[in-house]
Order: structure tokens, then C-alpha cells, then sequence
């Protein structure tokens, strides 16, 4: 008990994690009798928790990986210094919103990295209005879209195919007009699937930091979570989301209310049983049994009280 | 935005092993190890053309055989005999290193003597799948040492025997291994402020990252190094070359001190390094390989050293006639 | 927070500081007393000998000539007597000089050649700064300088120490060059063994400012130096040359060769050098004058932090004395027992008469659980019959038994119970875990401190409110644990170390926790061969590494050469660790341990661990929990 303790205390003490008034492992562990600790245990070793530091991190390098995908001969050091230029030059940035776009999006947070860690001039940050022009006007344009997280991928999807950006136009639309661009997506965190669903359905290049596989499912017992500890782990999550009141929907979906506030099915949106988080928030698909307040079950995860 | 154009990574890389393929008439030079790693190899030596395969067996720290002749010992501290290596090799050749296989000394030689011969010189690394029981250390788990290392020395043909600064600046490249970094620490000594870990990040895998501050918590805390850490990706050698750079630019007063005991794309990055700059000295501590640490095998890199570290075999006489000539024209 | 806490505070972060400045100064003014340390002064080499720890590295940094300078205000330079020049053995550079590329005897020579160069780079940096200094120029005779040109086989004629500073910069550099391309292009202008070394420091010495003064090589551990590296610097050693000499700090066991190049010479002590064993020099046994004067060091050393005059202003004088109180054996018994006594009253009353039964009533705690003890010995006599004894005859008649066994009957009382068995309280206590050692007795203090002034933070005292017995154990058995767990990073062997304590410390933890009825207090070991050459030899690597790392401490017997065998001598945890197992610091009683055990101990835990108990009359089944602070390794004990 005292091990993970000293653990965990190095952990906040670091700053890797958070306060106690963001992240309470001491308290979630309370939720659970002396043989469940053990399981919810290993979720906490294995939960990847990213602060800010580390999503800035995770960013910049997904990022500056774009060279790897914009160089057409890596031995030649001249001309890759000429290209990569030119690239960077040309790079405009564009957010990733929800159907009703909103200062409080992620994607927000995103674009003002680039321009803080990555140093991308303001007015290449694009709104739908300027990002039209420029596709117009600037034929070596490229374009980055960012964000923290791809989960089912749906949400890029939608944006690229449906969203009306002006009257009739959609980035789609546009695309198909001046197809000699590119577009690449660089995000922190990408599912396999979401990864798929985009390559399926657009023309953009995703470039994640990190690719959650199946294997960082909590819902597959092969996984690295549970992997050399039990076979009970997705047992374990789903006996306890249920005992916790955290309900089941279909198709493990998402419902939201008119009041903004939503319930998660206990499998993580669309079944992706994620154990993540960032210093942010953290994503639909991450198992509600960490975020659960109600009913007096104790969250792990907490929006910050002021 | 300038700094971003300084920081191109010049990196292929594959998803599979099987995505890549040796370009024709190159020459391929890896170590085999009883890990999944190595079956590519085996692979393409049926389906290319023309390439030349390169095993090595390593026989000492500082020595190694080729293609199974036993009768000719190659020395790491001999430019001629790693040079037997390229005979006959044409000038413009594309020199494969396969480091996957290959302890730190050995490719470190053997590519100081690719860069320095011309040849345009890419590095190979197969990522591993999983490590087949966890290599990070559980607190109270007792790390015994003595099965995985042996003594610090330098790798042979990098020694730093007189540096000009008084004043050291430590840079370990974490890996899981925390008992390793606290050894060298005892044994190097170097003042606590002037620790600078690197961490990988993104690591292999998302929770790698952790892994590597866990296994290390006992130095980090007591030298409250945790408050300087750096992050570079796992995988890139040029991330991790341009954050050395960095590191070296800031403290250019001080005299560098590199300890590769993490992934070996920051080894090789901390290599490279030392190629292109004068007296940076490296620490490691020579594990010894344990068979079938890892099982399976992932990712595929192809790094374009040749593009970053350029052919230098003159380099400490170089820097010797600087010295001179610094002298000269202070008198 | 009032000014009694802020001082405590402020206190408790500079002794958390080993290796300040002021901690600096202090030692070197200690070991500098006259009388005591004198022969490190003198033209004699010199070996000290120390752990981690002990001071030794800031003694010789402390002579030399930067040292000395920062230390000593009140001197000039110019009336030194000898000029210290530190040297400390990097690892990661003579190891350059090994491999089977090239044959032993070209690596002595090379690595002759390396010592010769930074030696001699050291006193041409120190004669540059003395010019700095001093204002003074030394003069060296044309005559002198073409020696000097002739010893390095330089191009060029140099007339200027900050010529010959560049060259031998870039001689090293050269020197380097070749090592890194060694079998192509070996090394060229090879100096022979210490010809620079006589030359250069003649040069500075004779008839130039610096006449009369002698240079100290001060080498700094010794034990990194490979076997061939130590017998060319004994070479060295041996040569007695007038303008220079030596003074070695190495760890215990680290002089493994005392040969010198010549196999037949053996650097021997006295002849040769002067030994100063520090952890002899400072073991805190009675009758041992010089522990007293560690005793009164730490002390000076602890108090001069407590009441530094920076501190808001003088006031009343804070003594480590007073913060560290300690119990007395009847106190502690007393504080152990936590009226579990009232039980056995309780069935005394049936059987005892009114009259003494009062009378037992006011027995101290503590000797009603020692009678109560004894009894369990003693089958003949019962527990009433023991109590009637000590009524009618008086405590004095249980003198003898109490003088030895009351102390290690104090083990058993909570032996096997959650939360602190034991208490190790007092400053005396606190130096005799520390052993001599200044920087675990700082690790102490400031641990105890620090948990102290956390407890005190909400309140706001201005009274000296000493540290608390549970706070001044815990606090020795955090240090225990750091100790132990940093041990693995000591050496390549460090792990094997950790674990022969892990099994040994149980041991004697088991024995402590049931003495009733064998040897009171037996926590020492003497060592029995009864295995091949070959384990043996394992055997002796191992105890070696524990001795030199400070996992045991050894006891030198009377008859000692530097020929003794390593077996020959009484071995013990370090105290350090006693407060983490639960056992006595004091020296007192031995077991005899057989070398396949103490492999065992190592190997195969579990099965070593049974076998010496059971050497020692123990039952495993008398296994009680084990302590709270090692269940951290629990695993290791399965």
C-alpha cells in the first residue's frame, strides 16, 4: 500500500501529475473493497496521464515528424534544408471543431501551441474564411489541422465531408478543386481505428505522437494493461461500472442532454476502454469509471475547482 | 519559427520490418541476435539484388569478427582494420549500419569509419515489440547489476582524456534502468544542478514515458534532477541530436558528459554528436545482452546520419591546430 | 512561525548539506588539530583509509593548495609548507587504458606516460596560479627549461609556464588521439615512469621562490585505479623523491596491489607510508580516546548550526543534546510495554498476599516484564516466586542478571507487533549508529529535524521542545532504508550487497526478537571456510565489497599485518542499518557463520536465512511478522 503511495506522491511532487483537486488517486482507490484495490491498482500504473508539459511535448514532435513525410531525399542535406523551408514557409494552420464550434474546443488550445511552441505567425493561423483565400491564392500552401485527441475519428470526418465552411463549400469541396495541396492532421493522441476511418474517408495525412492500438484497451484482456496480472481485468471494469451506476448504451455510445451534460456508456465511447487523460480534460473514450461522481462514488479525474 | 527549419528529421520509417528493403548494390552491416529483430534479414537476403551482407559476431569489447572468420579479429581502436570492412566498396556506395543487433561500441566504430570513409551512410533500427517481462524496476525489486553491466569505459575509440573545461554538464539519456544511472552517478559525480535528463517522449509506447521516470525516481529526487528534464522522442536521433545541441550552445562553458542508457536512437543520436564536436565525452557501462529480452518486433527506422554528420577523419588533429593557431595568435 | 522554529528550520536545511562549504572548513579545522591527523602533514606518504562518508575527500581537498587557500586567511602563501594538488581517479579515463589490443606492458607504459602528463599539468597550473597570487614570478633556469623540453621531446624551446601549459594540453590531446586509434598509430614520445614528474617539480622547487616546499600528490580514490595502475603509482610511491610525495584517500580494502611494477617490492606501512585508518581512528567504543573526540566534533559541528549568529540575533543556545533526549533502558521498557503489565498483575493478585502484592504494585514496569521474563528462563522458579525474590531481597541482588540481560530483553517485548519495537533515541545512540561517519550522523540529525519541524508547523513555540523518541526512531530507520537501497548503485556488486543484508539483517533481527535462553545480544559474525577455492574466493569478493561500501563493518584484532586473512576478523552489519532490522548497535556477542551460508544468504535467501537460524538453535516457526519498514521487500523474504 505505502509503495504505490511513495509512487504516486513522486508523481504529483514532479509535476507529472496533477493536484489532488484534478486527480485524486487516494480517494478513487476508496471506491473499491481490499480485493478490487488490486485491480484498480494496475489501472493506476497504468493509466498515461499527460500534463502540459508532456502534451507540448507529445505535439512539437508530432509536428516536426511532418519532415519525415515532406523530404523527397533525406541523403541530401541541401536540398532537404531548401524543402523544409519552403514547407514551413507555406504551412498554414487549421483548428478541428465540434458541429457547433466553440472557443472551448480543444482544438483551440491547439492552435495557439503552434503559435507558442512552434513559433507559427498569428496570421497563419486560419479561420474558414481566411483559409479559403489562401487555398486560392497560395498555390505551394500546405495545411495542418491539430488537435489532442482522434478517437472514432467521426468527428474529422464529418468536418472535412459535411461542414459547410461558406455557402456550398465544404473542405472536401475544396479539395477536389485544388487537389495539388496537402493536408496532413497532427494530433497528440490517435486511435488505430479513428486513424483508419480518416486514411478511408480523406485525403489527410495523420501524424499522431502516439497510436492506441487494441492493445491499450482495458477492455481486452491481452492488453498491456492486463497483460502477465489477470485475464479479469475487462471482468473487473464492467462488474464495477455497473455496481458504480454507470450505465450501458448502445453501440457504446454518447448521449448528450440539452443542458450540455452527458453520460458515457461504461465501455468508453465506442467500446475504446481507454485509461487516458491530459492536463486539459480528457476524451469520451476513456472508461467513465475514472470521471464517475455520482452516487458517491469518488472520481480519480476532476475538472479543476477554483 | 527559424528554429523549426534547423530541426528536419531525416527519417524513414516503416510500420513492418517487411516494408523495407536494402536499395540494390548497397551493403548491409548488422549483428544478428536470437530476437524476432533480426528475421528481416534473413528475409531480404533472398530478394535483393546485389547487396552485400555484412554479419558481425562481436568477440570483445573492443574487437569483433565478419561473415563467421574467426581468423580475422577486426579492432574497434584501428581505422585500418574497420577499413578492410569497405574494401572495394565504391565511393558513392549506401552504407547500411544495422545498430538493432549491435552493442554501442561496435556501431559506434563502425560508423565513425563509414561517415569518415564517404559513404552516404544510413542507420538502421527495428523497434521492439514488447519487452518480454517488464525491464523496469518495481520499488524494493532488488536490480542486480552485475548480470547486466560491467565497468564504465569509454567506448573504444572515443576516449576523452583531457578536456579543456573544468566544469561538467550531465546529460543521461533515461532508459528504464534506474540502478544504472545511480551507478554512474556515484561513479562520475557530477554537482547536482548541472544534471540535465532526457526522457523519451513520445517513448515506444504511450506508457513508456512513465516506465522511465518510475525506474528512476531514487536519482531524480535525491539530485532534484526531475526539475531539468528534457523530452525527445524515443525513436528520433535528431531530435535528440538537436536538443544536445541545444544543451551545448547554453552551457558552452562547460565540458559535456553523455550517458546513452536509454533507447538506442538517443545513443545514436548522442554518437553523432560526439562525431561533430570536439571532447564530448561519453559514459556507458556496457550491459551485457541478455537473450530474449524482447519478443516481436515493430517499427522500422531508416536515419539518414549522413545527412547530419559529415566525413571527418582529420577531426582531433583539427581541433589540435585550432589550439595552435589560437596561440600563435594570442602571442 | 516563531524565531525558535525558524532557527530550527533554517538549521535543518544547511545540515541537510554534506557537502558544503561550511561543513568543509569545519572538518578540515578537526582532522587539522595538532596531534591528530599530524602525519598527514609531514613528507611522508600517506594512505587514508575511509569509507563514504568518513571526510576524507574534503580532508584532502582541504590540503590542497585551492583548499588551503580558501581555509586558511591567516597565512600567506608564501609560508606554506607543502602545496597540495588534488587528484581524483576518473573511472571513465583509466579505463581507456585496458583491452586485448594491446599487451600489458605497452598499457603500463602508456598509462606511466597519462599519469606523467597530468601530474605534471597540475603543477604547472598550480605554479601559474601562485604567480597570480602571489604577484611572484618563479624563475626557471634556462638550463632547467631544456631539460624540461628534453623529458617531453618538445619541437620547440619554451621559455614559459604558459607555454609549456598549452604543450602538454596539447600532448594530451595528441596522447588521446593515438589511444583512440591504438593499434594503427600507438602513442609516440612516451616519457619514462615519473622522469617529467622529478624534472618539473625540481624545476619549481629548487632555487626559485618556491625552495624548502614540497608537493603533496593528493590522490583522491585510489581504488578506481585498475591492479597494474595502482603498482606503477606504488612505483611512484616507493621512488622517495624529496620534491614530492603522496597522500592517498582510498576506501577500505580499495589498496588491492601493494606490489610496485617490480614484483618482488611490496609497499609496506610503516616503512613505506603511514596508514591512517579513519573508521578505527573513530569507532565509537569506550576507552577509545579518539572516539571521544568524534563525539566532540559532531557535536561542535551540529551546534555551531543550530546557533549560527546569522540567524535572527542571539538568543538562548540550542544543544543537539537537548533536542535529542534519550530513554534510559527502565524508561523504555516502561514506554515498550504500554501497560501490557496490568495483565500479569492481575493473575499476581491470586497468588501472592495482600501485604507484597501491594508492595508489587510499585515495581517499575519495565523490571515486573524482566522478572516476568527471567521466569520464562528460569523453569524451576515461577513468575510469583521471582516477584517474592526481588520484594524480599531487593533490585540489587538482580543487578548482575539486569547488567546483561535487561538491555536485550527489551527486544523481545514487541517482537512481532505492528508499529516501532524499539527505540533508538539520544545523541549518543544517534553516534553510535553513525560509527564515525559524518555524513550518516547528518543524515540523521536532519532527518529527525525534519520530520520534527513538520509536526511543529501548525503550532507556534517558542520553547525548545525536543524531538520526540518516536520521531528520533523513525527518523534512524528512514536513514537505514536510504542507505540500504542506495547501496545497489555503489558498486557493480552493489546488488549482492543488498542482499546479503536483506538476509544477514533478518537474522540477527530474528535473533534479537527472541534472546530468551542463548547469547544476549549476539550480532557479530566470525567466518568459517568450508567450501572450494572457488566459492571461497566468491565468498571473499563479496565480504571485500561489503567492508569497502560500508554494508559491514570489521573489527581489527591485535595481531593484524596487511598479510591477515580476511577471514581472521569479527564482522557486523554497520549500525547504521540496526534501527531498520531491529537489533543492537552495540559490539558485543559473535556467531560463527560458514562461507556456504553466507553464499546462501546471498543465492538463496529463504534457504540461508533457515540454515544459520537453525545453527543458532532458532526455530524459522519462531518467524514473526516482519517489521513495518521491511515490508517494502516482503517479496524477498517469500
Amino acid at each position: 500500500m505505502f509503495q504505490s503511495d511513495d509512487q504516486w506522491k513522486y508523481f504529483v511532487d514532479t509535476g507529472v501529475w496533477p493536484k489532488r483537486n484534478q486527480f485524486a488517486p487516494q480517494e478513487w482507490i476508496t471506491n473499491f473493497d481490499s480485493d478490487e484495490q488490486r485491480f484498480a491498482k494496475r489501472l493506476l500504473e497504468k493509466f498515461t496521464y499527460f500534463s502540459e508539459d508532456m502534451v507540448r511535448q507529445l505535439f512539437k514532435s508530432s509536428f516536426i515528424s511532418l519532415s519525415k513525410h515532406v523530404l523527397k531525399d533525406k541523403n541530401d542535406t541541401n536540398l532537404s534544408a531548401r524543402e523544409w523551408g519552403e514547407f514551413l514557409d507555406n504551412l498554414y494552420i487549421l483548428k478541428v471543431t465540434g458541429e457547433n464550434p466553440s472557443d472551448a474546443d480543444s482544438g483551440f488550445i491547439f492552435t495557439r501551441m503552434s503559435r507558442d511552441i512552434l513559433g507559427i505567425p498569428e496570421s497563419r493561423l486560419l479561420n474558414a474564411s481566411s483559409f479559403i483565400e489562401t487555398i486560392q491564392s497560395n498555390p505551394k500552401a500546405n495545411f495542418v489541422f491539430v488537435d489532442d485527441f482522434v478517437g472514432s475519428g467521426n468527428q474529422f470526418v464529418t468536418l472535412w465531408n459535411n461542414q459547410k465552411i461558406a455557402e456550398d463549400v465544404t473542405f472536401n469541396s475544396l479539395y477536389q478543386s485544388y487537389s495539388n495541396h496537402r493536408f496532413f492532421y497532427c494530433t497528440a493522441i490517435c486511435t488505430q481505428r479513428g486513424y483508419d476511418h480518416i486514411n478511408r474517408f480523406c485525403p489527410v495525412e495523420v501524424i499522431p505522437a502516439h497510436l492506441y492500438t487494441d492493445l491499450h484497451s482495458a477492455l481486452n484482456p491481452d492488453s498491456y494493461i492486463w497483460r502477465d496480472f489477470s485475464k479479469d481485468g475487462p471482468s473487473f471494469i464492467r462488474d464495477m461500472s455497473i455496481k458504480a451506476g454507470i450505465p450501458e448504451l448502445p453501440h457504446a455510445g454518447v448521449q448528450v442532454f440539452d443542458d450540455g451534460n452527458k453520460i458515457v456508456s461504461w465501455q468508453g465511447y465506442l467500446g475504446l476502454g481507454l485509461l487516458l487523460g491530459f492536463s486539459h480534460g480528457w476524451p469520451d473514450a476513456t472508461l467513465p469509471l475514472f470521471y464517475h461522481n455520482e452516487g458517491g462514488f469518488k472520481p480519480l479525474l476532476k475538472k479543476g475547482q477554483l | 519559427m527559424n528554429n523549426l527549419k534547423n530541426v528536419p528529421i531525416y527519417t524513414d520509417t516503416f510500420q513492418q520490418a517487411g516494408d523495407f528493403k536494402p536499395l540494390d548494390h548497397s551493403i548491409y552491416v548488422f549483428g544478428f541476435t536470437d530476437e524476432v529483430r533480426s528475421r528481416h534479414i534473413a528475409d531480404w537476403k533472398s530478394s535483393t539484388v546485389n547487396v552485400n551482407f555484412i554479419e558481425i559476431s562481436e568477440k570483445t569489447n573492443s574487437s569483433f569478427t565478419v561473415n563467421g572468420d574467426d581468423s580475422n579479429e577486426i579492432f574497434l581502436r584501428s581505422d585500418q582494420n574497420l577499413s578492410t570492412l569497405w574494401k572495394d566498396v565504391p565511393k558513392e556506395s549506401n552504407v547500411y549500419i544495422d545498430i538493432t543487433g549491435l552493442s554501442h561500441s561496435t556501431w559506434a566504430g563502425v560508423l565513425k569509419s563509414a561517415i569518415d570513409n564517404g559513404y552516404k551512410v544510413m542507420v538502421v533500427y527495428v523497434e521492439p515489440g514488447l519487452y518480454s517481462r517488464s525491464d523496469a524496476r518495481l520499488e524494493g525489486q532488488i536490480y542486480d547489476l552485475s548480470e547486466k553491466i560491467t565497468e564504465i569505459s569509454p567506448l573504444p575509440g572515443f576516449a576523452v582524456l583531457a578536456p579543456k573545461k573544468a566544469e561538467t554538464m550531465f546529460v543521461p539519456l533515461l532508459g528504464f534502468e534506474g540502478t544504472r544511472l545511480k551507478y554512474i552517478i556515484e561513479q562520475i559525480q557530477p554537482a547536482n544542478e548541472h544534471i540535465m535528463p532526457i526522457v523519451g517522449l513520445p517513448g515506444f509506447k504511450p506508457w513508456y514515458v512513465f516506465e522511465t521516470l518510475k525506474g528512476n525516481k531514487a536519482s531524480l529526487v535525491e539530485t532534484r534532477a526531475w526539475e531539468s528534464i528534457r523530452y525527445a522522442p524515443g525513436d528520433c536521433p535528431f531530435s535528440c541530436y538537436y536538443l544536445l545541441n541545444d544543451v551545448y550552445t547554453t552551457y558552452n562553458e562547460q565540458h559535456i558528459k553523455i550517458a546513452p542508457i536509454g533507447t538506442k536512437p538517443h545513443a545514436l543520436a548522442a554518437v553523432m554528436f560526439a562525431l561533430n564536436h570536439p571532447q564530448i565525452e561519453i559514459i556507458y557501462d556496457h550491459p551485457v545482452r541478455k537473450s530474449g529480452r524482447t519478443d516481436g518486433s515493430s517499427k522500422l527506422h531508416v536515419y539518414h546520419v549522413s545527412s547530419l554528420v559529415k566525413p571527418n577523419p582529420t577531426r582531433t588533429q583539427d581541433f589540435i591546430r585550432s589550439l595552435r593557431a589560437r596561440r600563435t595568435s594570442l602571442v | 512561525m516563531s524565531n525558535y522554529l525558524l532557527r530550527l528550520k533554517k538549521s535543518q536545511e544547511l545540515l541537510g548539506l554534506y557537502r558544503a562549504e561550511w561543513l568543509s572548513s569545519k572538518l578540515f579545522d578537526h582532522f587539522n588539530e595538532p596531534g591528530y591527523f599530524s602525519e598527514l602533514k609531514t613528507n611522508r606518504p600517506c594512505v587514508l583509509i575511509g569509507g563514504r562518508g568518513t571526510g576524507k575527500t574534503t580532508v584532502l581537498k582541504g590540503l590542497s593548495y585551492t583548499g588551503q587557500f580558501a581555509l586558511n586567511t591567516n597565512s600567506q602563501i608564501q609560508d606554506w609548507n607543502f602545496i597540495g594538488i588534488y587528484y581524483r581517479v576518473n573511472t571513465n579515463r583509466v579505463t581507456t587504458f585496458s583491452g586485448n589490443d594491446v599487451s600489458l606492458d605497452r598499457w603500463i607504459s602508456y598509462f606511466s606516460h597519462y599519469i606523467n602528463l597530468c601530474f605534471c599539468q597540475e603543477l604547472v597550473r598550480f605554479a601559474l596560479w601562485y604567480e597570480k597570487n602571489t604577484g611572484e614570478k618563479i624563475e626557471i633556469t634556462p638550463r632547467k627549461w631544456r631539460r624540461i623540453k628534453a623529458v617531453f621531446q618538445l619541437d620547440e624551446v619554451i621559455d614559459s609556464l604558459e607555454y609549456l601549459e598549452e604543450e602538454l594540453e596539447i600532448l594530451l590531446l595528441e596522447f588521446e588521439s593515438s589511444i583512440n586509434q591504438v593499434v594503427d598509430n600507438p602513442p609516440s614520445k612516451i616519457t619514462m615512469q615519473g622522469a617529467p614528474i622529478d624534472i618539473l617539480s625540481e624545476a619549481l622547487l629548487s632555487g626559485t621562490v618556491l625552495e624548502g616546499k614540497q608537493f603533496f600528490f593528493l590522490i583522491d580514490e585510489f581504488e578506481n585505479f585498475q591492479d597494474y595502475q595502482q603498482q606503477v603509482l606504488n612505483t611512484l610511491i616507493k621512488h622517495n623523491n624529496s620534491f614530492y610525495t603522496f597522500k592517498i584517500g582510498v576506501r577500505e580494502l580499495g589498496f588491492r596491489q601493494k606490489a610496485t611494477l617490480n614484483e618482488n617490492e611490496q609497499l609496506t606501512s610503516p616503512a613505506d607510508y603511514v596508514r591512517i585508518d579513519l573508521t578505527e581512528i573513530f569507532q565509537n567504543s569506550t576507552g577509545n580516546k579518539e572516539a571521544n573526540k568524534f563525539k566532540g566534533f559532531a557535536e561542535a559541528v551540529i551546534n555551531s548550526r543550530l546557533n549560527d549568529p546569522s540567524f535572527f540575533g542571539q538568543q538562548e543556545e540550542i544543544r543537539i543534546t537537548d533536542l535529542l533526549p534519550s530513554l534510559s533502558q527502565l524508561e523504555e521498557a516502561n514506554l515498550l510495554l504500554k501497560n501490557s503489565h496490568l495483565g500479569w498483575l492481575k493473575d499476581l493478585e491470586q497468588q501472592i498476599d495482600k501485604s507484597l502484592y501491594e508492595k508489587a504494585k510499585e515495581i517499575q514496569p519495565g523490571y515486573l516484564f524482566f522478572i516476568k521474563y527471567w521466569s520464562e528462563k528460569e523453569k524451576s522458579k515461577s513468575f510469583t516466586d521471582l516477584v517474592e525474590d526481588w520484594l524480599l531481597n531487593g533490585k540489587d541482588s538482580w543487578n548482575t542478571r539486569l547488567n546483561n540481560h535487561f538491555y536485550a530483553s527489551l527486544f523481545s517485548i514487541r517482537a512481532g507487533k505492528v508499529g516501532i519495537r524499539k527505540y533508538y533515541t539520544g545523541w549518543d545512540t544517534y553516534l553510535s549508529l553513525a560509527n564515525g561517519n559524518i555524513r550518516y550522523l547528518l543524515e540523521l540529525v536532519h532527518a529527525a529535524l525534519l520530520e520534527h519541524l513538520n509536526l511543529l508547523e501548525e503550532s507556534d513555540t517558542t520553547n525548545l521542545i525536543p524531538i520526540s523518541y518516536d520521531v528520533q526512531t523513525n527518523a534512524a530507520i528512514q536513514i537505514g532504508r536510504k542507505n540500504l537501497t542506495e547501496l545497489e548503485g555503489l558498486s557493480v556488486e552493489g546488488a549482492k550487497l543488498t542482499k546479503l543484508l536483506l538476509s544477514l539483517g533478518r537474522v540477527f533481527g530474528l535473533l534479537a526478537a527472541s534472546p530468551l535462553g542463548h547469547t544476549p545480544e549476539a550480532n557479530q559474525f566470525q567466518l568459517v571456510s568450508d567450501s572450494d577455492p572457488a566459492t571461497e574466493r566468491t565468498v571473499n569478493n563479496i565480504l571485500t565489497q561489503a567492508v569497502m561500501h560500508l554494508a559491514l563493518t570489521r573489527t581489527p584484532g591485535s595481531k593484524l599485518t596487511d598479510k591477515t586473512d580476511i577471514k581472521d576478523y569479527d564482522y557486523m552489519i554497520h549500525p547504521i542499518f540496526s534501527p531498520f532490522f531491529v537489533f543492537s548497535y552495540r559490539k558485543k556477542r559473535k556467531i560463527t557463520l560458514q562461507s556456504s551460508s553466507l553464499l546462501k544468504l546471498v543465492m538463496q535467501p529463504k534457504e540461508g536465512i533457515k540454515e544459520v537460524l537453525e545453527n543458532s538453535n532458532r526455530n524459522e516457526s519462531l518467524d514473526f511478522q516482519l517489521p513495518d519498514q521491511l515490508q517494502l521487500f516482503g517479496d524477498y523474504y517469500e
